[in-house]
């Protein structure tokens, strides 16, 4: 009997020492985050802002907008010094431009972004564009209003290639936004691929959001041809903003970016643009 | 959290050392006292019994008379309150004991498994309470002849025979219910029950909140039919439907979800009662489930399902050695049709992406066979092994020995045990959602996602107190577990078409173990249960290089239950549950990209929610009349208040921007249930 005892206060005593045994999450600090993009035959953005720690909660967003940092893009022959400026047609209502460097198929693009102790830096080569063959846009059954639209283009001749669809509003935007199911990952040269093409959905939109286009809309739409990493990226970020706000299913986990000593993306990536009047 | 468990541990090791003496092995329920050759026994009607070993005998009709969720009496709910059986919080509903996943957690009507048996938000199960002669729960000890299954078993036994016509009816505010019980001649009886809900007419508002809108609604039938052969021999029929729907809006998003699930079972049996009892039965058991997420003109339907349909079989044997060895065997056949997660869309775009469904048609085989040897007056040994294979999709077969030993030592007061044992499951259930919704889908062991295992070291020791008519169980368990499936996609995925469930499934390996206490007084006007545990359930997987706590991780749990007899109408009873909050993945850190607010986790299970409680009150009103043809018709009037001082369970925690996106703030998610009154009037007869 003392032998069962033993075993079994040991038992007992098991979940004890055991309980002590997990690991636990570290503390991050604040970060730099960049969101960049440079398009062919179009010039650098990049939006640079600070991370947010949870303890942070009610702090305004727009503390977290880094008015004074350096941010320096490089082509590899020349690097500029890129200007900060507001404008309310990004959020956060400021960002980082340059006329003097102009995106060129096939050339690797690098920057470099500092403000007080914190760094970041990425790089991204960018693909050849491949061109929109058609946005065809069709009646919704009972529905004046709104219209489905689909965009076609030809599967390059180098696959594996990678692209992310963007919308834009030039009236009310500065920045292309990431359609709504908008990456594509493409595998076999020369298919013909179809994207449905449906407005980038955003926690601001709330519940008014409409993912089909708009009857009277002129936006611009664009097919970016970007690298692997790029592609992930908004890949993730498409299923957070989507599916983020369901009961049902956790859509928790995280974006991998390509920037090196924080969050976000930098892409160089290879453009083809239409602009669509929505009837 | 350290200093309370040390202090747990204190009184439980003050408890195992204390001699407490009792005075009989008899369950207080029935209280028994030998008299030379007399014995004189009574059975009681408490709701519940603390059988050795830990298990938990409900008695159904008794259970109408305590504490009731929104005015259904429900085992499920009952169970949920026992120490180290934990759910996800009130949204959860899956039972998850000693650490166990809820799908290893095996919930059986006439021993057929039923595969989802769960209600949205907690309120109750899919068992219908009230059809069922009594169910039994069963934490970690089992013999061999468990089915393949990991964790606890919880069994509903039908009536197996109705003397009487009588029955019950039962109007709440969130639903009815009817069970009437019939005998049809001389050899036949049938029993059927069905339930509806209505709970959007009047708890709509209540479920809802500032943010969110709920709607949701069930119903499910029950119908037994039992044909006495012989005095040898009977043959039984059981049909049980479960439908659920359930819709979430949440006013941060544009996107609307909705659920809908249901259980189908229907089983054939032959009893036997001669020399070699025996049962055989003929089975199906099914379950689906379909996800609906929806944007304006557009949505994603995401359907799975499975079912089981097959035979199976136990034997007892005549008492052997002089009536020291008793034997029991059986078998299991059975084939399933898993139909795995997938996707398809409407109104996304001209053409359609997302991946033909996958159906898998395994064929799980097993034999078991044990034994019970007393080596003395106190010393019983019960030995036994569980033989099965399994033939799955593409080239995964496997074959696996399960020897299961437990060793039990009668102290004259009470028992102690010792159980050691090797237990396999070939079925898993992961998927996208927190708190194990039905959208978790089912999935057969197969090439790259193997048969999960369990090795269990369990002691338990039982300690009957019988003039105090007070029952004790102390249970200790170290439980290691192997190919643990965890599900790493995205819902996004699904759109691939080349999607593959097993490539998003990630497995790993780790330990349960706890120990748990309970104290049930059985006997008196004033009954109840106290139960506490501590538990911890540790996971190893791939990438990460050390120890991560388990989402089923019970922590710390206590219960205090009393049911006190006022006068011969009134029952009072109470419920208080103390728990460690749910672990979950905390935030690290958030950023904005695109205009959204993106969030970046932490270590997965590294946090916990804000500790649960709640307390639950009732009263219940009852008179007794006597029937023309015997027995008694009882008028039944409950009043129930769900967690009574309102206390703000966090179920959900999300780090949103508000409306004009100038700042983040913090979403909490609460419990359904707050302060929630329900009335019910029940007949029995």
């Amino acid at each position: 009997m003392n032998a069962i005892k033993l075993i079994f206060i040991t038992l007992a005593l098991f979940p004890l020492i055991a309980g002590c045994a997990v690991e636990e999450s570290p503390e991050v600090p604040v970060v730099p985050v960049i969101e960049g993009w440079i398009d062919s035959d179009g010039y650098p953005v990049v939006m640079f802002t600070a991370s947010i720690i949870p303890d942070e909660a009610g702090v305004p967003l727009a503390d977290k907008m880094l008015r004074w940092a350096k941010v320096t893009i490089s082509d590899g022959e020349n690097t500029v010094v890129m200007t900060g400026g507001p404008s309310d047609k990004y959020f956060p209502p400021f960002r980082y431009y340059t006329f003097d460097i102009k995106g060129k198929p096939g050339a690797t693009y690098r920057i470099v972004a500092d403000y007080k102790d914190l760094h970041a830096e990425a790089i991204c080569t960018m693909p050849q564009p491949t061109e929109i063959k058609s946005i065809d846009i069709e009646p919704i059954e009972n529905n004046d209003t709104l219209r489905a639209a689909t965009l076609r283009f030809d599967a390059p001749t180098d696959c594996p290639a990678y692209y992310c669809v963007t919308i834009k509003n030039p009236e009310e935007q500065g920045r292309a936004l990431p359609a709504m199911f908008g990456t594509v990952e493409v595998t076999m040269p020369g298919q013909e691929v179809s994207v449905p093409l449906l407005h980038p959905a955003s926690d601001l939109n709330d519940k008014n959001f409409v993912p089909q286009l708009i009857v009277g809309e002129s936006l611009q739409v664009s097919l970016n041809r970007v690298t692997p990493e790029v592609y992930r990226f908004w890949r993730e970020y498409d299923n957070i903003v989507l599916f983020g706000g369901s009961l049902f299913v956790s859509a928790d986990n995280g974006l991998k970016g390509n920037i090196a000593g924080g969050y976000g993306v930098w892409s160089a990536q290879g453009v083809s643009s239409r602009t669509v009047e929505v009837k | 959290m350290t200093i309370s468990v040390t202090g747990l541990y204190c009184f439980l090791a003050l408890l195992w050392l204390l001699p407490l003496r009792g005075s009989g092995a008899e369950p207080a329920d029935t209280l028994s006292y030998s008299l030379g050759e007399v014995s004189v026994s009574a059975t009681g009607k408490t709701a519940m019994r603390l059988l050795d070993g830990g298990d938990m005998r409900y008695n159904t009709t008794a259970l109408s008379m305590g504490v009731r969720n929104l005015g259904e009496s429900d085992v499920v709910n009952v169970v949920k309150r026992l120490s180290g059986v934990v759910t996800a919080g009130d949204y959860g509903t899956g039972l998850m004991v000693d650490g166990a996943e809820t799908s290893q957690t095996l919930c059986r009507i006439a021993k057929v498994p039923v595969f989802f048996p769960y209600r949205f938000g907690g309120i109750f199960s899919t068992f219908n309470t009230p059809h069922f002669a009594s169910a039994t729960f069963s934490r970690s000890i089992h013999d061999a002849s468990m089915p393949s299954r990991l964790g606890g078993r919880l069994d509903f036994q039908p009536y197996s025979e109705v003397e009487r016509p009588g029955g019950s009816v039962n109007v709440g505010l969130i639903a009815s219910s009817a069970t009437l019980r019939m005998p049809l001649g001389r050899r036949f009886s049938a029993i059927v029950s069905g339930r509806v809900s209505y709970i959007d007419r009047l708890y709509g508002q209540l479920l809802s909140s500032r943010h969110n809108e709920i709607s949701y609604n069930f119903a499910d039938l029950n119908a037994d039919l039992n044909y006495a052969v012989d005095d040898d021999n009977r043959l039984s029929a059981h049909f049980f439907y479960s439908n659920d729907r359930l819709g979430y809006d949440d006013s941060y998003y544009a996107l609307d979800s909705r659920l809908k699930w249901h259980n189908t079972l229907v089983s054939l049996a032959w009893h036997h009662t001669g020399r070699v009892a025996m049962e055989h039965r003929v089975y199906y058991s099914g379950f689906s489930n379909i996800l609906w997420l929806e944007l304006p003109q557009m949505r994603m339907d995401v359907p799975s399902s499975i079912g089981m349909a097959g035979v199976a079989g136990d034997f007892r044997f005549p008492a052997m050695a002089g009536g020291r060895l008793t034997l029991t065997s059986g078998y299991e056949l059975q084939a399933y049709r898993n139909k795995i997660q997938s996707v398809s869309t409407e109104g996304y775009g001209a053409d359609q992406r997302g991946h033909a469904p996958e159906v898998a048609t395994p064929v799980e085989g097993r034999v078991y066979a044990g034994g019970v040897y007393e080596l003395s007056e106190r010393l019983r040994l019960s030995a036994g092994v569980s033989l099965s294979g399994y033939a799955g999709p593409g080239d995964y077969n496997a074959f696996f020995a399960d020897p299961r030993l437990t060793a039990t030592y009668d102290t004259g007061h009470g028992s102690l045990s010792l159980h050691l044992g090797r237990y396999t499951q070939y079925l898993h259930q992961v998927g996208f959602s927190e708190t194990g919704l039905s959208s978790d889908f089912w999935i057969t062991a197969r090439e790259g996602l193997p048969a999960q295992a369990a090795y269990l070291l369990s002691g338990d020791y039982s300690l009957q107190l019988r003039d105090a008519g007070i029952a004790v169980n102390l249970e200790a368990y170290v439980k290691k577990v192997a190919h643990q499936p965890e599900y790493s996609g995205q819902i996004i995925d699904l759109l691939d078409a080349d999607y593959s469930a097993e490539k998003h499934i990630i497995e790993g390996h780790g330990y349960n173990a706890g120990v748990n206490l309970t104290v049930r007084k059985e006997s008196g006007r004033l009954t109840g249960t106290i139960a506490a545990g501590y538990g911890v359930a540790r996971r190893h997987y791939p990438g990460f290089s050390g120890w991560l706590c388990g989402r089923t991780d019970p922590g710390f749990t206590f219960s205090a239950d009393a049911d006190l007899r006022l006068g011969s109408h009134w029952n009072v009873g109470s419920s208080f549950r103390l728990a460690s909050g749910r672990p979950y993945t905390p935030a690290l850190t958030m950023y904005i990209i695109a205009g959204n607010l993106i969030t970046e986790y932490g270590y997965p299970n590294s946090a916990r929610m804000p500790l649960y409680h709640r307390l639950d009150l009732s009263a219940t009103w009852h008179l007794d009349r006597p029937r023309a043809n015997g027995g008694t018709v009882r008028h039944l009037v409950n009043i129930s208040l769900i967690n009574a001082y309102g206390r703000n369970n966090v179920e959900m925690r999300k780090y949103v921007l508000d409306s004009e996106g100038e700042r983040f703030e913090v979403k909490e998610v609460s419990s359904l249930y707050r302060f929630l009154p329900s009335l019910s009037y029940t007949l029995q007869f």
